[in-house]
């Protein structure tokens, strides 16, 4: 079975570095994007198993990017975690409300952090998207054969 | 899916590995062999007797376009444009490197036969674990398309072959999951000290990141002799062994550092001039008594001396980096007594008050010194603080990739206050 794939949407290009580090060291692999559009767009690219998002994002913020994310019948049940930095209930409901799965305040800890995603990678929903990813890029591969 | 049908098991004690393989050949078996001694196990996919892959627990080939690059074969560029064609997915790299002609298909197939001897070879050598074979009536897919089914003559020779080289080499004290990396300190000629092109190879694979077993794979050299090498660069002082434990602790207190200075950074709102440069003096600050607190515990020089006294830490600290903060005040004089050090951390909180003392102008100027010593200082602090601990290994390079990020973050903001004084004094 090939690596999870972890889309990590922020406008830091540090927290997407963080983020990175700590979960290829779990054998994850990730893809990241900088802006609300490009994440959309990385959605439909590299099919991932689990989106973690920053709130404050430009061109399309966290609330409405998870909100188009979910709308799809395909994406109903990827996990999405908001990842930001603003960490009052109110914002926390207004995630929930969007349709987040889960989420964490910055700056966060980054065992915990890899601990929630691995969480995440290990159900078994997530274990049946990777293997209809695997016969996608198989798909693929055949094609290119 | 077909469920599979178990049609043998028993003790490796009873009938060993090698016993096992000739058996299942002649019969022309196809499914899984799997076999377990302590807490290795390898499961051996044999489709008509012949054997078509092995899966090691907890191993995964390297990635051979960066084992590549480091042998010096492919530049970073080649390697880079690599790795895309291969979706940044290792187990593509071979087919990858076939099809860009770097590599021939029969070289693949020698790393792919040789990602099956060299574990069949320790197992040979089993005393005690157990074995079961499942039969798949489903066959199996070989790892790649250049893949060809292997004799299982061919690879017990070859792994009894190497089986004795090892053990005609004596007992091996590195572990197969040994890491070395490159030392910082060396500034010798390598070329002068006579290493076959054996331990050439494996000082350019010491990156920190690649174990004992890994680099046997990419060399396709026995484990025995890359511990040979290995042994013989520890004593030359080229290479040391990595505590992946230390390491990992030295990762994450760096990575927690540097993900709360950008917290700490992105907390700005939309302040005035000298809002936005009392936050960077913050943030900067605050980083650099991290960056000197981390030191404390993941210094060359204090490391593995169990507790040391206070004085001898702060000593160490200011001697390494007092005299560079001196020199650097040389060129922004306001900032002297200012910011300073002071018991192994850096004292800079008068910055803040610079306002019940200077006003307009005069404060701007202060602060803008204050923001370009700290930034030039936080800057030498890291690259200095990595390189000791880290030396030139694959987590060094993973943290200053981190660091630029970060940089490139308090830069963006330094840049609207570099321009409006660029415009004040136009």
């Amino acid at each position: 079975m090939s690596e999870p794939v972890v889309l990590v949407v922020d406008d830091s290009p540090t927290v997407r570095k963080i983020v990175q580090l700590t979960l290829q060291r779990e054998r994850i692999r990730v893809v990241t994007a900088g802006d609300g559009l490009t994440a959309l767009a990385a959605v439909a690219d590299e099919q991932p198993d689990l989106v973690l998002l920053d709130i404050m994002l430009p061109r399309m913020d966290g609330y409405n990017i998870c909100q188009v994310i979910r709308k799809n019948m395909a994406y109903r049940d990827l996990p999405i975690i908001m990842l930001s930095g603003k960490d009052g209930l109110f914002d926390k409901m207004r995630g929930k409300l969007a349709g987040s799965t889960e989420y964490m305040t910055k700056p966060f800890d980054s065992v915990e952090l890899a601990q929630t995603v691995k969480r995440y990678l290990e159900s078994p929903a997530a274990r049946e998207r990777a293997a209809r990813r695997e016969m996608r890029m198989q798909g693929r591969l055949r094609r290119q054969m | 899916m077909e469920q599979p049908v178990r049609i043998l098991d028993g003790d490796l004690e009873t009938l060993g590995l090698q016993a096992t393989l000739k058996m299942l050949s002649l019969g022309g078996k196809s499914g899984i062999l799997r076999v377990s001694s302590g807490t290795e196990t390898l499961q051996i996919a044999l489709k008509d007797g012949h054997i078509v892959a092995l899966d090691e627990s907890g191993v995964t080939p390297p990635d051979m376009i960066e084992v590549f690059r480091l042998l010096m074969h492919l530049t970073r560029q080649e390697a880079t444009a690599l790795k895309q064609r291969a979706n940044r997915d290792p187990g593509n790299s071979l087919r990858v490197m076939v099809e860009n002609q770097v590599i021939s298909p029969d070289i693949a197939q020698r790393y792919l036969e040789f990602a099956i001897i060299q574990p069949v070879s320790r197992a040979v050598r089993w005393e005690r674990g157990r074995f079961e074979f499942n039969h798949y009536a489903v066959p199996i897919q070989p790892p790649g398309a250049f893949m060809r089914p292997l004799s299982v003559d061919h690879i017990l020779l070859e792994a009894l072959r190497i089986a004795d080289e090892s053990a005609y080499a004596g007992p091996i004290r590195l572990s197969r999951h040994a890491v070395a990396r490159w030392m910082p300190q060396f500034s010798g000629n390598v070329r002068q000290l006579g290493l076959s092109q054996e331990e050439v190879n494996v000082l350019c694979l010491a990156n920190g990141q690649f174990t004992l077993s890994t680099m046997s794979y990419a060399l396709l050299l026995p484990e025995s002799s890359v511990a040979a090498a290995m042994e013989k660069l520890l004593q030359l002082h080229l290479i040391e062994l990595v505590d992946e434990h230390f390491e990992g602790e030295l990762e994450q207190n760096l990575i927690g550092l540097l993900n709360r200075s950008q917290y700490q950074l992105a907390q700005k709102g939309r302040p005035s001039p000298d809002q936005r440069m009392l936050t960077l003096v913050r943030t900067m600050g605050t980083c650099i008594n991290g960056l000197l607190a981390h030191h404390r515990t993941f210094a060359r020089a204090l490391r593995g001396r169990g507790q040391l006294p206070e004085i001898e830490i702060n000593h160490y600290l200011e001697q390494r980096f007092a005299p560079v903060l001196a020199e650097m005040q040389r060129q922004c004089p306001r900032m002297d007594e200012i910011v300073r050090f002071e018991h192994g951390t850096l004292v800079y909180h008068e910055v803040e008050i610079l306002d019940r003392v200077v006003r307009g102008q005069e404060l701007l100027g202060c602060f803008q010194d204050a923001v370009w010593l700290l930034y030039t200082f936080m800057c030498h602090l890291f690259s200095t603080v990595i390189e000791d601990e880290t030396g030139t290994s694959r987590l060094g390079w993973q943290l200053d990739e981190l660091w630029k990020s970060f940089l490139h973050e308090i830069e963006e903001e330094m840049r609207p206050i570099q321009a409006a004084n660029a415009a004040i004094h136009a």
